[in-house]
């Protein structure tokens, strides 16, 4: 197994505060590690010591199995809390400039990553006049600058429009499809479910756990509640329908642990056998809870 | 790291400030030279002899070159603090000791430039329109000394704009803590009676002026050209550890 980002006992202490404690996290080669936590959990701590804007009080990391991070972090693109350029100069410009600190990277290389992120069509306009999102879609260009093998992004999608949300998801997702591995820090719960593959949950300053996506899911997801006029009717027909589904029947409702691909066709079926669906709920807040009763709020 | 001091010399080449202070520094030379020749031709000081010798070594005053210089040396260090991307550059993989570096190399090629312009555009200048003067082994011994000065002023500049990090404050505090901290010293040396220890010769705020105007002797030059390296061992080290120790 090759880990890109472990981290040992990694600590970091403000005055009293221990904003990092005795962390232990393990990042897989091409995994998409959802960092999760509430504000002041310690993700942007973690990641600025990942980077080295951070020195650690105590504790190791390695990147890329090595602990020569200065070497490691050649092979890190990353956005860290708002998007830094320099604003009085186009994106092109900017790309250029940092494109100095990277081995290789030309006008044509350039010119490319603005496609990618859907600024190429940018021109003279300065960054200052950026909306938040072309800001942010241009702070992921330059951390890919020099083709990193991983991205750390903290909250990328704080403070955009649905919009650019579905941008940067689409971005990370088409990056990762690409082999490069993301660590993404979020509160937004939602969010991180539809692109992360591994969670790691972030508490006052403790990872308190790590595991990934299908853990989840197995923990907490594909739970259906149906509220029908026959249950045990109900749960009959399911099990003819779908005979690898996992479902019960408990007090009156059916439930189904298993996840499934489409409610409407389970629907149709129990109505097209005569049984009345009252309710019919995808219980997705389960995973909320999940994680929430994790982050200790 | 050959990378960076690109990266650091391509920022300098974009500089306005680099520019609009050279010019400034220029103009004032310019102007000061121009009404030394008025000034000369009146009758009142015709027996008076203004050389360009004198006004080459007076020019670090003439100019502002310690304020001018000092003030684009914080503009310039605290740029990528103040807009942060100074974290670009460390999370590229650069050490934030190799970011201090590359800065002040190239901080110090940026003020040895100025240094040198304006010293050859005074001197070529007045050499013009007024006498040249004698320039003997004195007159490059009093120049080796303003340019160490010049240079310590250049270590107290990046000293103060890392241990700061914003523009306001660190301009504020790169021209006013001097004089804060001279008055209160002297104070104190009053009040204990130690004006034994002339303080103010070792004091870098006089330096320039001790050594701008001719006559200038040779003990004044050969302290200057001693105690400037010191101030400049002294800021860069702070400097140093602070960048080191502090997080970004």
């Amino acid at each position: 197994m090759e880990y890109v980002i472990q981290t040992k006992g990694l600590t970091k202490v403000y005055g009293s505060l221990c904003a990092v404690n005795n962390l232990s996290l393990n990042v897989k080669r091409g995994d998409i590690y959802g960092l999760i936590g509430t504000n002041g959990a310690g993700k942007t701590t973690l990641m600025r010591m990942l980077l080295g804007l951070a020195n650690s009080t105590r504790g190791e990391i390695e990147l890329f199995g090595s602990s020569n991070l200065l070497e490691g972090r050649r092979k890190v693109g990353a956005l860290i809390e708002t998007p830094a350029f320099y604003n009085n100069e186009t994106a092109m410009e900017n790309m250029r400039r940092f494109a100095i600190l990277n081995e290789g990277v030309d006008d044509s290389e350039i010119r490319s990553l603005l496609d990618f992120v859907g600024l190429s069509h940018t021109g003279k306009k300065k960054v200052g006049q950026f909306s938040l999102g072309m800001r942010q879609r241009l702070g992921i260009a330059i951390a890919l600058l020099g083709r990193p093998e991983l991205l750390i992004l903290d909250e990328p999608v704080n403070g955009l429009d649905p919009a650019g949300i579905k941008d940067v998801r689409d971005i990370i997702l088409k990056l990762n499809s690409q082999g490069v591995t993301v660590l993404v820090s979020s509160h937004l719960l939602d969010e991180l479910g539809k692109i992360a593959t591994v969670y790691g949950i972030m508490s006052h300053g403790f990872l308190v756990e790590e595991l990934s996506a299908a853990a989840v899911s197995e923990k907490c997801g594909g739970c259906i509640t149906i509220s029908v006029n026959d249950s045990a009717g109900a749960l009959e027909i399911i099990k003819e329908a779908y005979p690898e589904t996992e479902a019960e029947t408990q007090a009156g409702v059916v439930r189904i642990l298993s996840p499934v691909s489409d409610l409407s066709e389970i629907n149709a079926l129990l109505v097209s056998r005569g049984i009345k669906v009252y309710q019919l709920k995808n219980d997705s807040l389960a995973a909320e809870d999940f994680f929430i009763e994790r982050m200790g709020r | 790291m050959k990378k960076l001091l690109c990266f650091e010399l391509f920022k300098l080449r974009k500089r306005k400030s680099f520019y609009v202070c050279t010019g400034i520094m220029l103009l004032m030379l310019f102007v000061s030279v121009l009404s030394t020749k008025e000034m000369l031709e009146e009758s009142f000081y015709s027996n008076l002899k203004i050389t360009a010798t004198e006004i080459t070594a007076e020019s670090l005053s003439i100019s502002n070159f310690r304020l001018i210089a000092g003030i684009f040396v914080v503009l310039y260090v605290c740029e990528d603090f103040e807009q942060q991307t100074i974290k670009n550059i460390v999370s590229m993989g650069y050490s934030p000791a190799q970011a201090y570096f590359a800065k002040t190399i190239v901080l110090w090629i940026a003020t040895s430039f100025m240094f040198v312009l304006t010293k050859g555009f005074v001197f070529a200048f007045s050499a013009l329109v007024l006498e040249a003067g004698s320039i003997d082994y004195m007159f490059f011994a009093i120049m080796g000394a303003q340019y160490l000065a010049i240079m310590a002023e250049l270590a107290f500049g990046i000293f103060i704009a890392l241990l700061l990090r914003k523009t306001g404050r660190s301009v504020s505090a790169y021209i006013i803590l001097p004089l804060v901290l001279t008055m209160v010293l002297f104070m104190l040396f009053d009040a204990f009676e130690l004006e034994y220890y002339h303080l103010d010769r070792y004091w870098l705020l006089f330096f320039i002026d001790e050594i701008s105007y001719l006559p200038v002797e040779t003990a004044e030059v050969t302290r200057v050209a001693m105690v400037s390296p010191v101030y400049i061992a002294l800021f860069l080290a702070a400097a140093y550890f602070i960048n080191r120790k502090r997080d970004i």
